[in-house]
C-alpha cells in the first residue's frame, strides 16, 4: 500500500470530525505542507538545488499513552498509518477500551503491526526509531532519559488552555460556548480551558454567573459522568482552597457537579478539571498568564476580530494556537501541535546528488 | 473557656458536653480567628445559625501555611509548630497561645492508649527539643519525658538533622539486652527504618526483651522509601526482635493539638473523645456511610486558640470507634495532554 492509498482508507477509517479534518483533502494537505509531495515517503521527489530527496517514515515509532484521553493516541494510531510505520503504544494501566479495539481494527486494515502493552517495555522503546510521549514533565523527563540519545524523540507535556472575554463581549451566547469547551473531553486534555480572563471586573462577576447558569444548561444536555472518590476528593479539595482564599464560587454550596470560581485574588491555578472553571478579573491578563509562559497551549477569544490587536502578546506568552471560544477543543488537522509539526519531525530524509 | 476546655479533656468526656463546647468554641472561633472567619464568610456560612459543632466547615490544613491560623496576636504565641515543608510546599506553622491544652492532651491521650511505658527504656530517634525547638514531635517527646514517671532518663540517639548516632544506638540497645531492660523507641517511620536496616546490614540484630515498644510517628518525608506498615513491621522485628503486636502508630499532624493511636498491624487508630473525626464524602460534603472511604475532618477541642475544625488531605474509612487510614490525596496535577503516566 503507497502512502495516497492510506491516506484515501485513514481518511474513510478516522472519525474527521475528532481528530479536524474534513476528508482526504485534508490529509493530503497536511502530508504536502509538510513534506512537500505527496508521493516523497515512497519514491524520490525532486527539490532544491537539482538534488532528489525521499523522506523515510520511522520503521518502528513507541507511543507512551496518557491515562485521560484517548484522543491523542488515535491522532498519533492515524498519523503512523499515513506513514507505513510499526506502531508500539504504551497504555496507561486502567488501558483505553476503546482505543485498544480502534488500535486493533486499523492494523488489520492497514495490513500494519499494531501492538498495544499494559507495562512499560523499556528494551522495546530502545529498539523503536522514534518515540512519542504523553504525559505529565516527570514522565517524559523519565522516557527521555531511558531512549536512545540517537532516536527521533516527541514529547507532549503538561500545557493549559484559557479563554479571554474582552470588554463588551460577554453575554449568555458566549457562556454557552465556553460551558461547551468546558465540558468536552471533562476538562481533561491540554485543549479544555482552565479559566476566562476578563479585562472589566464587574463584567467578569457577571460572566460568572453566565457561565454557572450555562453549565448548569449544559448538565441537562450533557450529564457530567459518574466520577470516581479521587476525582471527587479533587474537586472538593480545590473548592475549599477557592473559599480559603476568599473567592467567590457557584455550584458548589449546592454539590452541583460543576463550579465555577470568581478568583478575586487574581492567580491562575491549575484546577482538578470536571468542570471546575475558573473567571479572573484584571484588565493586566498578560501579567496572570506570564508564569505559565512555557506551559500555554491555546487561547479561545470572545471576539476573534478584537484578537488581532494581542496576537503579539499571545504569541509571546508561548501560545500555539488561538481560537474562537467555543473552538478549542476542535483543533484543525494543520494545527502545529506545542508548536512543532506532526509528520515532518517523525521522518529522515535521503538526498540523491548527481553533478553529472 | 479555656479552664472548661482543660477540665474537658479527660477519657471519660461526654458526647453531650463535648457538643455543647464545640459549639461554643466553633462559633468564638468563627468570630475571633481572622482565616476561619473569612473562610465561612467566603462559604456563606453563618455561624449563628448552626446548631451542631458538625455544620461548620473545616478550614483546609493548607491555610497554615498561609499565614498565622489563630485567635490572638500570634506574636504573643507561646509554642510556635512549624511542619516540615516537605513535597515541594511551603512549610506551616502553628501558633499556639499557651502550651496548656496540647500539653494536657498529650498526656492523657498517650496514658489512655498506651501501655505503661513508665519502666521501659525511653530511646528517642526524634532529636530533643533543644536541637528542634519547632518540632511538635520533639515537643511531644519532651512533655511525656516530664510527664510520665520513668526509671530512666530519655536517651535521645539522633542529631538535629535526624542523623543517627549509631555507636550511642548500639550500645543503649546492647545494655538493654544484657540487663533484660524493656525498651521503647520513639521515632518517625523513616527514622525507624534508616536504623533497622543499618543494624541488620551490619549484623547487630538484637532480641529486646518481651515487652519492648515501638512508637512509630509516621512519616518517610522523601528521606526513605515509603514502606507498607508490614514492611516496616518486618524490619523492626527483624532488626531488634519486637513483637509486632507491641508496635504503635501515632496519627499526629502538626496542625492539631491531640492524637491518635493504633497498632500499626491493625492499620487502624482510635481518638480520644474530645477529637472527633467526620469522614467526609466529597462528592456531598456530609458524613460518609460506615465502609465508605473519605476525606478525614478533625474537630479538636483542644486547638483552642486556632481553630478547632481541620480539615485534611487524609482519606479514610470509620470502622466501629476507630478510622482506618487509607492514603492521601496528592493534589491536582498540572493540566496537560495527560495526566501521570504509570510505568
Amino acid at each position: 500500500m503507497n502512502t495516497l492509498e492510506r491516506i484515501r482508507l485513514a481518511s474513510a477509517f478516522f472519525s474527521n470530525e475528532r481528530l479536524g479534518f474534513r476528508g482526504e483533502s485534508d490529509l493530503l494537505t497536511l502530508l504536502e505542507s509538510e513534506l512537500g509531495s505527496v508521493d516523497i515517503l515512497d519514491r524520490p521527489v525532486k527539490g532544491p538545488q537539482d538534488v532528489w530527496m525521499q523522506a523515510v517514515a520511522p520503521s518502528e515509532i513507541y507511543h507512551v499513552c496518557a491515562s485521560n484521553l484517548d484522543v491523542s493516541a488515535e491522532m498519533s494510531l492515524m498519523l503512523g498509518m499515513i506513514l507505513g510505520s510499526r506502531l508500539v503504544f504504551k497504555l496507561p494501566s486502567a488501558g483505553l477500551p476503546g482505543f485498544e479495539n480502534k488500535a486493533r481494527e486499523s492494523g488489520e486494515a492497514f495490513g500494519l503491526s499494531v501492538e498495544c502493552l499494559h507495562s512499560h517495555d523499556p528494551q522495546r522503546m530502545r529498539e523503536a526509531d522514534a518515540v512519542v510521549v504523553f504525559g505529565s514533565d516527570e514522565t517524559v523527563q523519565m522516557i527521555r532519559l531511558q531512549t536512545r540519545p540517537d532516536r527521533r524523540f516527541l514529547a507532549y507535556g503538561n500545557k493549559i488552555s484559557v479563554g479571554l472575554v474582552f470588554p463588551g463581549t460577554a453575554g449568555a451566547e458566549l457562556a454557552e460556548k465556553a460551558a461547551w469547551e468546558v465540558a468536552a473531553y471533562e476538562q481533561l486534555g491540554c485543549l479544555s480551558p482552565q479559566a476566562y480572563l476578563c479585562p472589566d471586573f464587574h463584567e467578569a462577576e457577571i460572566f460568572a454567573e453566565q457561565l454557572a447558569a450555562a453549565l448548569e444548561k449544559r448538565e441537562e444536555e450533557q450529564p457530567s459522568p459518574s466520577r470516581d472518590f479521587e476525582q471527587e476528593a479533587l474537586i472538593f479539595e480545590a473548592r475549599q482552597r477557592a473559599l480559603l482564599r476568599g473567592n467567590r464560587l457557584w455550584g458548589a454550596r449546592e454539590h452541583r457537579p460543576w463550579t465555577v470560581v470568581l478568583r478575586q485574588d487574581g492567580f491562575l491555578e491549575t484546577g482538578p478539571g470536571h468542570r471546575f472553571i475558573q473567571v479572573i478579573p484584571g484588565s493586566d491578563w498578560e501579567s496572570i498568564l506570564k508564569p505559565w509562559k512555557g506551559k500555554l497551549s491555546s487561547i479561545s477569544l470572545s471576539d476573534i476580530y478584537l484578537g488581532r490587536r494581542v496576537l503579539s502578546a499571545i504569541g509571546n506568552l508561548g501560545f500555539s494556537r488561538v481560537c474562537g471560544v467555543g473552538e478549542l477543543q476542535e483543533p484543525r488537522l494543520c494545527w502545529r501541535h506545542d508548536g512543532r509539526p506532526r509528520l515532518a519531525d517523525l521522518v529522515t530524509w535521503i538526498t540523491l546528488e548527481n553533478k553529472q | 473557656m479555656e479552664e472548661m476546655i482543660l477540665d474537658a479533656l479527660r477519657p471519660d468526656l461526654e458526647e453531650a458536653e463535648f457538643d455543647a463546647l464545640a459549639l461554643g468554641l466553633l462559633r468564638a472561633q468563627a468570630g475571633s480567628n481572622p482565616v476561619y472567619r473569612n473562610f465561612l464568610r467566603a462559604a456563606c456560612f453563618e455561624s449563628s445559625m448552626a446548631g451542631h459543632w458538625k455544620e461548620f466547615p473545616a478550614l483546609p490544613v493548607e491555610a497554615f501555611r498561609s499565614g498565622p491560623v489563630c485567635c490572638f496576636d500570634h506574636n504573643e504565641a507561646g509554642l510556635v509548630f512549624e511542619t516540615s515543608g516537605t513535597s515541594g510546599k511551603a512549610s506551616g506553622r502553628h501558633y499556639l497561645k499557651n502550651g496548656r491544652c496540647y500539653e494536657k492532651a498529650l498526656a492523657t491521650g498517650f496514658r489512655s492508649f498506651m501501655p505503661d511505658l513508665s519502666g521501659h527504656r525511653w530511646i528517642s530517634l526524634v532529636p530533643s527539643f533543644a536541637l528542634r525547638p519547632h518540632s511538635s514531635l520533639a515537643y511531644m517527646i519532651r512533655h511525656l519525658a516530664g510527664e510520665i514517671p520513668r526509671l530512666f532518663p530519655v536517651e535521645f540517639v539522633v542529631d538535629g538533622d535526624f542523623v543517627l548516632d549509631r555507636v550511642k544506638c548500639r550500645r543503649l540497645l546492647e545494655t538493654a539486652v544484657e540487663r533484660g531492660e524493656k525498651v521503647a523507641l520513639f521515632g518517625t517511620s523513616f527514622a525507624l527504618a534508616q536504623a533497622s536496616e543499618f543494624f541488620l546490614e551490619n549484623g547487630l540484630v538484637s532480641r529486646l526483651p518481651e515487652g519492648s515498644v515501638v512508637f512509630d510517628t509516621g512519616g518517610y518525608k522523601g528521606r526513605h522509601r515509603e514502606l507498607s506498615p508490614e514492611e516496616l513491621i518486618g524490619l523492626l522485628v527483624d532488626a531488634f526482635g519486637f513483637s509486632e503486636k507491641w508496635v504503635w502508630n501515632e496519627y499526629g499532624m502538626t496542625e492539631l493539638s491531640s492524637q491518635g493511636y493504633g497498632k500499626l498491624e491493625e492499620g487502624r487508630h482510635r481518638f480520644p473523645p474530645w477529637l472527633k473525626v467526620r469522614v467526609v464524602d466529597p462528592a456531598t460534603g456530609t458524613e460518609a456511610g460506615l465502609g465508605q472511604r473519605g476525606l478525614l475532618h478533625f474537630y479538636d477541642l483542644a486547638n483552642i486558640h486556632s481553630v478547632m475544625a481541620v480539615a485534611t488531605l487524609d482519606t479514610g474509612i470509620r470502622e466501629g470507634d476507630a478510622i482506618r487510614l487509607t492514603g492521601r490525596l496528592t493534589g491536582a496535577p498540572v493540566r496537560g495532554c495527560s495526566l501521570p503516566f504509570d510505568l
